[in-house]
């Protein structure tokens, strides 16, 4: 047994064990104890037997008793479950509150497998990710270990063990912003009612003003909508425009949660933007350069010892990747905040790199064309790198090539052998 | 040239992955063996003061990545060093054959004044094992060709030929680090060419 066999099996006896207390936590332990049966998940005969017994308390008990869908993950198995709520509403008499509860099961039941389907058709076959579907979210387990600052669960906040647990993350398909501004459809096509409360406008008794959500360009009434002003994610990635406007209430809450999260993609949405906005390309080189610094320090005990990454904690995302921005790292720049802040901690990475560490000045590079003594980095300008053998030249020596000249070697060698 | 002086002398140990470098390297510097496997990530190095004929000298050892997927970043630190440890598994002879690349690779990366005699040293590591599949022979030859360097037949676990092996590279190190410094009392004569001067004045666009 390999150490990584013996960890996922810890993996799944722990899981189970914690699977049983969440389990026992969430649902009644009965249930639990025989979940394998479908049954006993849905069958009413379990709540008909408490609600006769405990009748002042029938309300509590409903909610005691939540049901969970988000067991059924296959088709198959909602099918089954359908089956058998149709058996027993044919069972149950003919207005009855229990009938009602029932049908409203089953249209919740065909609802979630027209939901699965759905994402299973768009997902293909060949996907290996496993995946769980709950509230139409797409938890899609995570295999590896993370090893920066602790990952919290958001259902029950505790600490993910992430070498020993199994977790999930949302694929988080509605994390996009609306990329058109203010989308305005108009009062008819909302019905002349508030977008959010459903409230109509009307004229008879006292004049309720119709206020547009400059967000999603909806109409609300005035309790949904205060009036209260916030940058427009649209204005801002088609025009830099940060003034701030009137939205609703849910777009302002919505706008402050998402804030932070890195969920624009730059270069897909309007690369046009680098060119235009000089601090916007200035930072997008800086984090370029990070990325690649990312393998020096990798590698380098100092780095770890000193937690230079973690210098970035404030701005995660920048260690992982150079093109995902947040709305807040928008506003930054416009405010420059941010050209500072990156600006110092680009310095203090090339400091350690080309300066202070012995281990990470080592792994730079000599150009072989010129053999010029002085070591490159593949983050310097003027240098290009060789994109299978990561070999670095300077750029005017590279360009006189017509290829690398280590992957010429590579391939002389290779056929020597053979 | 009775220099007293500390010296620094910079060895590189390179071979295929799963050789055993790095515990060669730990068995010579901290007396240490661990039959788990970890792959070394990037390069390191580890300093080990040794008395080479009399002399007080300080082995500035780095250990290297054998595995491709490392191989990402650079090697400048090829640069100026005084001895070449070469790398193969006895037990794998694919270990043996990829030995002629890792010494081009090393010539061509740290371009030494003089390649031809450039002190390499060549282990055999795992001699503990009993499926031998590179014979003795076969290695003392392939030796023999490169410029006779030194083969040495080592066990990293038993501690076998590890420090004799080691002694070898110290003093070969030495002889070569010495030599340098002969070359460094006699630099270069820069010569200033004056009418490279002028020519560049004329071309100047301004």
């Amino acid at each position: 047994m390999t150490i990584y066999q013996m960890v996922d099996f810890l993996k799944d006896r722990l899981n189970e064990g914690l699977g049983w207390i969440s389990g026992a936590l969430q649902y009644s332990p009965g249930k639990m104890d025989d979940s394998g049966d479908k049954e006993s998940l849905w069958s009413s005969e379990d709540g008909k037997s408490h609600d006769m017994s405990l009748t002042d308390e029938a309300e509590e008990n409903y909610f005691s008793f939540p049901i969970d869908d988000s067991l059924l993950q296959t088709p198959d198995e909602i099918e089954d479950a359908i089956e058998r709520v149709k058996a027993l509403v044919l069972e149950t008499e003919g207005v009855s509150e229990e009938r009602r509860k029932l049908v409203q099961r089953l249209i919740s039941l065909r609802l979630r497998l027209q939901d699965v389907k759905e994402i299973q058709e768009e997902r293909g076959e060949n996907s290996s990710e496993e995946l769980r579907i709950i509230n139409h979210h797409q938890f899609i387990h995570q295999n590896q270990i993370v090893h920066r600052s602790p990952q919290y669960c958001d259902r029950c906040g505790g600490i993910i063990w992430t070498v020993v647990q199994h977790w999930y993350r949302c694929k988080g398909i509605d994390t996009e912003y609306i990329a058109q501004i203010c989308p305005e459809v108009g009062l008819p096509d909302q019905n002349f009612t508030c977008f959010e409360c459903k409230t109509r406008f009307t004229l008879k008794n006292s004049w309720m003003e119709p206020r547009i959500c400059n967000y999603n360009g909806r109409y609300f009434c005035p309790i949904c909508h205060k009036n209260n002003s916030h940058s427009i994610p649209a204005r801002i990635l088609h025009n830099w425009d940060f003034e701030e406007k009137p939205v609703s209430e849910g777009s302002r809450q919505f706008l402050i949660l998402m804030a932070r999260k890195p969920n624009i993609n730059l270069d897909r949405v309007n690369p046009k933007l680098f060119s235009f906005v000089e601090d916007l390309n200035i930072v997008k080189r800086y984090r370029e350069d990070i990325i690649i610094m990312k393998d020096f320090f990798m590698t380098c005990r100092d780095a770890v010892a000193q937690k230079l990454l973690r210098r970035l904690d404030e701005k995660q995302h920048f260690v992982e990747s150079s093109c995902m921005y947040s709305l807040q790292d928008l506003i930054d720049i416009n405010n420059g905040t941010m050209l500072k802040f990156i600006e110092k901690i680009h310095d203090a990475f090339e400091r350690h790199i080309k300066e202070t560490c012995q281990i990470c000045k080592g792994k730079g590079f000599i150009c072989e064309i010129c053999e010029n003594e002085q070591v490159i980095f593949p983050f310097d300008s003027a240098t290009h790198q060789c994109s299978s053998c990561h070999a670095v030249f300077h750029n005017i020596c590279f360009a006189k090539r017509e290829s690398c000249p280590k992957c010429l070697r590579k391939s002389r060698r290779a056929l020597n052998v053979l | 040239m009775a220099t007293r002086k500390k010296v620094l002398l910079k060895v590189i140990i390179l071979g295929d992955s799963g050789v055993g470098k790095t515990s060669l390297m730990n068995q010579y510097v901290n007396k240490k063996f661990t039959n788990q496997y970890k792959a070394t990530i990037g390069a390191d190095f580890l300093t080990k003061e040794v008395m080479v004929d009399d002399r007080l000298v300080t082995m500035q050892i780095w250990d290297t990545a054998g595995q491709e997927r490392f191989q990402s970043l650079g090697v400048a630190f090829y640069r100026g060093a005084d001895c070449c440890v070469l790398v193969h598994d006895v037990t794998a002879p694919t270990s043996f054959k990829s030995l002629d690349s890792w010494r081009d690779e090393f010539l061509i990366q740290a371009s030494p004044r003089d390649p031809d005699n450039f002190p390499f040293v060549l282990l055999g590591n795992k001699v503990d094992l009993e499926n031998r599949a590179v014979p003795q022979k076969r290695a003392m030859q392939w030796a023999a060709s490169k410029n006779n360097m030194p083969y040495f037949e080592t066990s990293a676990k038993e501690g076998i030929n590890v420090e004799q092996a080691f002694q070898t590279i110290a003093k070969n190190a030495l002889a070569q680090e010495t030599e340098v410094d002969i070359y460094n009392e006699f630099p270069d004569h820069i010569t200033i060419n004056p009418d490279s001067r002028n020519v560049r004045n004329d071309n100047c666009s301004c």
